[in-house]
């Protein structure tokens, strides 16, 4: 944790890792706002689950609104800036190369931060698109790109600059997610928000494809550059093989387009076989990504932080679990008990929270303090091991709960016999401790949110401090 | 650290910052043999279950044909029927696809005569047959028709098939009903020769 | 890969591939369908909803409804009924293919049940029979002059509750912009809400408090759709009939916003009525009682 201030040989991190200081602290500390801005949106949605009463007479805090704003609020304000400081750490560190245009990427943060606040607010307030993962209004998108475009394209600088030229495998995965993101953007938002829309239907399999491209390759490929860069970093030892990261790259890469539960909805038969196979093919390149990780941590010893290896590791299984459930989920007859249930959410909780959430706040405390040379503050309730188990236990807690939930919601639903009351009350149970890790979650998240709004402060405080100083000493 | 970084080797030597690298364990046969089955199963889904890519094929049907073959009283449905007369009568000439052939015989589909508000000419022309040239979109044809009163026996199968022809492809005309065909059968049917497209022009479109 | 370049290409290819098949074919293929005729209605369909159900679907829309209901109905399976219809001339050998079409579906039938079911007309030979034997019936009456035919029973659980007599498909959608069909079951289905509470009062009393109507119902009350208005004399002739627990109090009505009329004539509007060539169901007439609803109907 201080090794970054103690140790004398490594000016030239030093150097790497104050050239990202300011972009970084920003890009982290507003992630986190967001985060928590989720959490709570989030949280009250689920007590308006089990108690519909509650903030009942206001059209900006409907559940159909609360659940949309705190998934995007998940998505573009936390995961999407998180993954940009993960991936400009990573960029930088791995091709041993300073931080190009910090200026550009600030001003591109600045923009991305206010069309979020915009697209938000616009969502809460009558504009919500219906479109999943893309709910906020068409206006935003344009915004979202230019920022991404500012922050992107100096990422994309400083990887052309890198002086180890040789490419470690979370440098493939994070170039997908650069690359993929813009172009998806584009092509989805402007099949659904432009003037002459996409219609019927085919919005809902655009809709699905921007989905499990969010979910599987920009998002999910974040979480995957990041454990394959964090178990060998952890665990002192090296990745076991390239080539099978590379071929579970493109195996990933090829058919994460179309993942989801769509068998059974109301889209042509080869709309449903075509999810089914892909959410195959990408749950086969998970297990051949875990067996990679799986080798490279044989023999290794407790490492230089087990806990933090830990929740890589459990990360990890999270993501591997909710491929494998993803396409157990594709199959017919699956699909038809677990569609339209709570099944999905719980997926989303294990894939996006549990495997790309985690991961994203491990590497905010790994490279936090280094960035910024301040050793995080230990102790009590703050402690990172606390905040981490508060937010780890949370998330399983959501998606076993909304997993088994919505086999057994979906269970029900298909027993023609039973009354919808029935199947409301198989899931209420469910529902109802969700809730319980909901406020884990919020909880961590507030915690994470604190420390790292501290840290902003104390080193913007040291900067003015800095230049005072300096100031003082030039006019004496 | 070494001053120059650009060497590889030299990240292992900063103890706990060291940035990681990477094996180069070849990927095992297991792997492609699994990927292969995968792959082969795949294939046999996209196969089977995906109805052919039509956008027709929903859910619990398995194809084209099987949602084709379930519609609800198929067996007295005019087009349906229809279509398996003009398959064993019309289509040698016509062809399935109603488009003719080059300079033998005239398309149906998308033709002026059979996009037009009655059957009248229709009827005749496959009742008795037709001879002499006859212009269809604006092109001349020189080809004769026999009659086909003695083959399509019943009203129905004759109302059928003009009901399916004035139906497929593009076409988008009146469905012709038993009764029509019986009256200009009862009309026309002993007249023993073939039309000419000029005294087909003089008669009016629809059935009297 | 250890080039920068080869792996941009690469990826975009794959990106490349990915939008052909998965964007640009859907948009063609399902995207690009129109209208069509449906005998059984005598009309196009779908046709062009009103501007009232539109403005229905912005509340709809804005509210988020599509978080906990979906409006489309699955199938999980198809079967048929086989009827006989008419007997024709040979009623003696059609007595005998009758008992020999329930030995080919594993039933015993009698030569007097026979000639009972020959008697009323038309009558249910086989009920809920798959594909198969409801073909191998057909064509033991093949030549026997009778007239059979298998009526398609689109099944699954969605049906079995009513939510709608087949399941919804691409065409239902051609006019939804944006596409609300939802991924979430927290409440029932609307494919065909219109069709299944037809009372407008029902509707009403529902979104402004959902429990005084459906007990224990876990949806929340809209009350922003509704003014609480102190009563002015005579009382709004539009204002909530509302039982004693959810009346807003002595001298005060529940009057509905236009946004709550809006949202019910959207509810009202959602109906399946007619089978459609990808999803066939026996279709019967409606019930002419049903026609004053008709108003309610988006404008062709």
């Amino acid at each position: 944790m201080d090794e970054s201030s103690s140790s004398k040989p490594i000016s030239d991190w030093k150097d790497i890792d104050t050239s990202y200081r300011f972009p970084t602290l920003f890009l982290v500390a507003k992630a986190t706002g967001w985060l928590l801005i989720s959490t709570l949106f989030s949280l009250l949605a689920s007590i308006k689950m089990h108690s519909p009463e509650f903030l009942s007479n206001c059209s900006w805090v409907t559940y159909g609104v609360l659940v949309p704003a705190a998934r995007n609020a998940f998505i573009y304000g936390f995961a999407l800036q998180a993954g940009f400081a993960a991936m400009l750490w990573m960029t930088m560190r791995l091709g041993q190369v300073k931080l190009r245009g910090p200026g550009f990427i600030f001003i591109g943060m600045i923009l991305w931060n206010l069309a979020l606040v915009l697209g938000i607010l616009g969502l809460m307030g009558g504009g919500l698109s219906g479109y999943a993962f893309l709910d906020m209004p068409g206006f935003v998108y344009p915004m979202l790109f230019t920022a991404y475009a500012l922050i992107g394209g100096m990422a994309i600088l400083t990887f052309f600059k890198r002086q180890v030229r040789e490419l470690y495998p979370s440098q493939w995965f994070i170039y997908a997610s650069f690359y993929w993101f813009p172009w998806m953007l584009t092509i989805a938002s402007y099949a659904l928000f432009s003037s002459e829309p996409a219609r019927g239907i085919a919005q809902a399999l655009i809709n699905q494809w921007y989905v499990s491209g969010m979910t599987t390759i920009v998002l999910g490929f974040v979480g995957l550059a990041l454990v394959q860069y964090f178990i060998p970093k952890l665990s002192g030892r090296d990745l076991y093989s390239s080539h099978l990261s590379f071929f579970a790259f493109w195996m990933m890469l090829l058919f994460g387009g179309l993942t989801g539960l769509l068998e059974a909805q109301s889209l042509p038969a080869w709309a449903g076989v075509i999810s089914s196979v892909c959410s195959h093919f990408v749950s086969l390149a998970w297990v051949i990504v875990a067996y990679n990780l799986w080798k490279s941590l044989q023999g290794s010893g407790r490492g230089s932080d087990p806990f933090a290896l830990l929740l890589v590791r459990a990360a990890a299984l999270s993501g591997l679990v909710g491929a494998l459930l993803t396409a157990w989920g594709s199959r017919p007859a699956a699909a038809e008990v677990v569609q339209f249930s709570l099944f999905l959410p719980g997926l989303t909780w294990l894939q996006l929270f549990g495997f790309v959430g985690t991961l994203l706040l491990v590497s905010i405390y790994y490279f936090l303090p280094r960035v910024t040379e301040l050793p995080w503050k230990s102790g009590g309730l703050l402690s990172w091991k606390g905040v981490m188990t508060c937010y780890f236990s949370g998330v399983s807690l959501i998606s076993l709960v909304y997993l088994v939930g919505g086999w057994k919601q979906g269970k029900t639903l298909a027993d023609a016999s039973k009354s919808f009351a029935e199947v409301q009350a198989a899931a209420m149970t469910f529902i109802r401790i969700s809730t319980v890790g909901e406020l884990l979650v919020f909880v961590a998240a507030l915690m994470v949110c604190l420390k790292v709004t501290g840290m902003l402060i104390a080193q913007l405080r040291a900067y003015i401090q800095c230049c005072c100083s300096c100031k003082s000493e030039a006019t004496q | 650290m070494s001053s120059k970084p650009n060497n590889t080797k030299s990240k292992g030597k900063t103890g706990n910052d060291r940035e990681p690298g990477v094996g180069k364990a070849p990927v095992s046969v297991g792997v492609f043999v699994v990927t292969i089955l995968l792959a082969y199963w795949a294939m046999m889904e996209l196969n089977t279950r995906a109805g052919g890519f039509s956008r027709y094929v929903y859910g619990p049907y398995e194809s084209y044909a099987v949602v084709e073959s379930v519609q609800p009283g198929s067996g007295d449905d005019p087009i349906k029927r229809g279509a398996d007369i003009y398959r064993n009568i019309c289509s040698p000439c016509h062809q399935a696809s109603g488009m003719g052939a080059p300079g033998q015989f005239p398309p149906l589909a998308g033709s002026d005569w059979v996009n037009v508000e009655g059957p009248n000419r229709m009827l005749r022309i496959v009742l008795n047959g037709l001879g002499g040239p006859i212009e269809v979109n604006g092109e001349t044809w020189n080809a004769v028709m026999p009659g086909f009163g003695d083959v399509i026996v019943s009203d129905e199968d004759l109302a059928a098939v003009i009901s399916y022809v004035r139906n497929s492809w593009t076409n988008e005309a009146s469905i012709c009903t038993p009764e029509e065909a019986a009256a200009v059968r009862a009309e026309s049917g002993d007249r023993g020769r073939a039309w000419t497209s000029t005294e087909l022009l003089a008669l009016p479109l629809e059935v009297q | 890969m250890q080039k920068g370049y080869q792996l941009f290409f690469g990826i975009l290819a794959v990106m490349v591939i990915s939008w052909l098949g998965l964007v640009v074919f859907p948009t063609v293929q399902l995207g690009h369908q129109s209208t069509r005729q449906v005998k059984e209605i005598g009309r196009h369909y779908p046709s062009e909803p009103g501007s009232i159900v539109l403005n229905g679907r912005k509340i709809y829309q804005q509210a988020g409804c599509v978080a906990c209901h979906t409006q489309q109905v699955r199938q999980s399976g198809y079967a048929f009924d086989v009827v006989l219809n008419e007997v024709g001339d040979f009623p003696d050998s059609v007595k005998q293919i009758l008992v020999d079409a329930a030995k080919l579906a594993g039933k015993a039938l009698s030569g007097e049940e026979a000639s009972s079911q020959m008697a009323q007309l038309p009558s249910t030979l086989l009920e809920g029979v798959d594909r198969v034997t409801a073909e191998g019936v057909i064509r033991l009456f093949k030549d026997s002059g009778a007239k059979v035919a298998a009526n398609i029973l689109p099944l699954g659980p969605d049906i079995q509750r009513g939510w709608g007599p087949r399941q919804t498909v691409g065409l239902d959608y051609l006019y939804d912009q944006p596409l609300l069909m939802g991924q979430q079951r927290l409440g029932p289905d609307l494919a065909n809400v219109g069709a299944r509470l037809t009372d407008r009062d029902w509707h009403l009393k529902h979104l402004y408090h959902p429990r005084s109507v459906v007990d224990g119902s876990n949806m929340p009350a809209y009350t922003y759709l509704f003014s609480v208005q102190p009563i002015d004399g005579e009382p709004s002739p539009d204002a909530l009939e509302l039982s004693e627990a959810f009346s807003a109090g002595e001298g005060m009505e529940v009057v509905p916003k236009p946004e709550a009329h809006a949202l019910v004539d959207y509810l009202m509007s959602l109906r399946i009525e007619n089978p459609v060539f990808e999803a066939p169901y026996m279709f019967t007439q409606a019930d002419p009682s049903d026609i004053n609803n008709s108003e309610m109907q988006p404008a062709q």
